[in-house]
């Protein structure tokens, strides 16, 4: 599986790109449900390339967009190298996986999933209205 | 009076025993990967001979209020196919604890009670208990 990766600070995401429609730069100029990563995982990590990774929530099939800090990088990863997560965690439904990397391991997230919270939050306005 | 072997334990300032058939290994302690949504006695989460483990602030789960930051060991312990590894700041060994009831404490998931173990005041949990603590908590937050 070819998986999207991108850091955190410390922490490292990873993306399946067939979930993704597209990538786009900082700031966004689409009005759509949008959040950052860093929000949304409870991290303050700074972010040196924001890029925009756009896709369709699960539910309700929304378009909407995240933030995440970048730079991206891309990678193939074996599906046995792919663990899921243990139930006892009741981690939230778009923390999909452990990506152990040998040694430097990612959370395979799931974009639809991540999006089904994006569309539940309030609106947020597009970033340049947003920085008058 | 019966005993049972029990792995004794550290975790902040206190001594805990666990019955050494439910510990799956001792290991040196790697950093966990954090997952967004968990509680923060939840460190993150590990591989471990082929499963993803939650690595455990035990003190925390059991009522500190925060983590003393001195992990020396981390202590994988298993019951009905669930697995946590706590992190744990030294390892006494292998020690033999009554299995009749303790001193009254009021730490959760220790109906074992608290016993004198080596000269030591050891609290003794039980694995089924702690995991069903676990899980309780995360729902909690959830």
């Amino acid at each position: 599986m070819r998986v999207l990766l991108a850091s955190a600070g410390e922490e490292l995401f990873a993306f399946d790109p067939l979930q993704l429609a597209g990538v786009l730069a900082w700031p966004l100029t689409l009005a759509i449900p949008w959040r950052s990563l860093n929000e949304l995982a409870g991290l303050s990590a700074p972010e040196p390339e924001p890029r925009m990774l756009l896709a369709r929530s699960a539910a309700g099939d929304v378009p909407f967009a995240v933030r995440v800090p970048g730079p991206l990088l891309e990678e193939d990863v074996a599906n046995k190298e792919i663990f899921p997560l243990p139930t006892l965690l009741d981690a939230p439904p778009w923390v999909r996986a452990l990506v152990p990397r040998n040694g430097s391991p990612a959370l395979l997230l799931d974009l639809p999933s991540l999006g089904d919270t994006v569309v539940s939050l309030p609106l947020l306005p597009l970033p340049e209205t947003m920085r008058t | 009076m019966t005993t049972t072997p029990c792995l004794v334990f550290r975790a902040a300032t206190h001594w805990f025993a666990i019955p050494a058939a439910r510990v799956v290994n001792i290991s040196a302690p790697t950093r966990p990967v954090r997952v967004p949504g968990t509680p923060p006695f939840v460190r993150g989460v590990i591989a471990s001979a082929g499963k993803v483990v939650p690595v455990i602030t035990l003190s925390m789960l059991l009522g500190e209020s925060s983590r003393s930051g001195e992990v020396a060991r981390l202590v994988l312990v298993h019951d009905a196919g669930r697995m946590a590894a706590c992190e744990v700041a030294e390892v006494q060994g292998i020690e033999d604890v009554s299995d009749q009831p303790g001193a009254a404490t009021d730490v959760p998931a220790a109906a074992g009670g608290a016993h004198q173990v080596g000269g030591r005041l050891v609290t003794r949990l039980e694995v089924d208990q702690l995991m069903d603590l676990v899980s309780s908590a995360v729902r909690r937050t959830a």
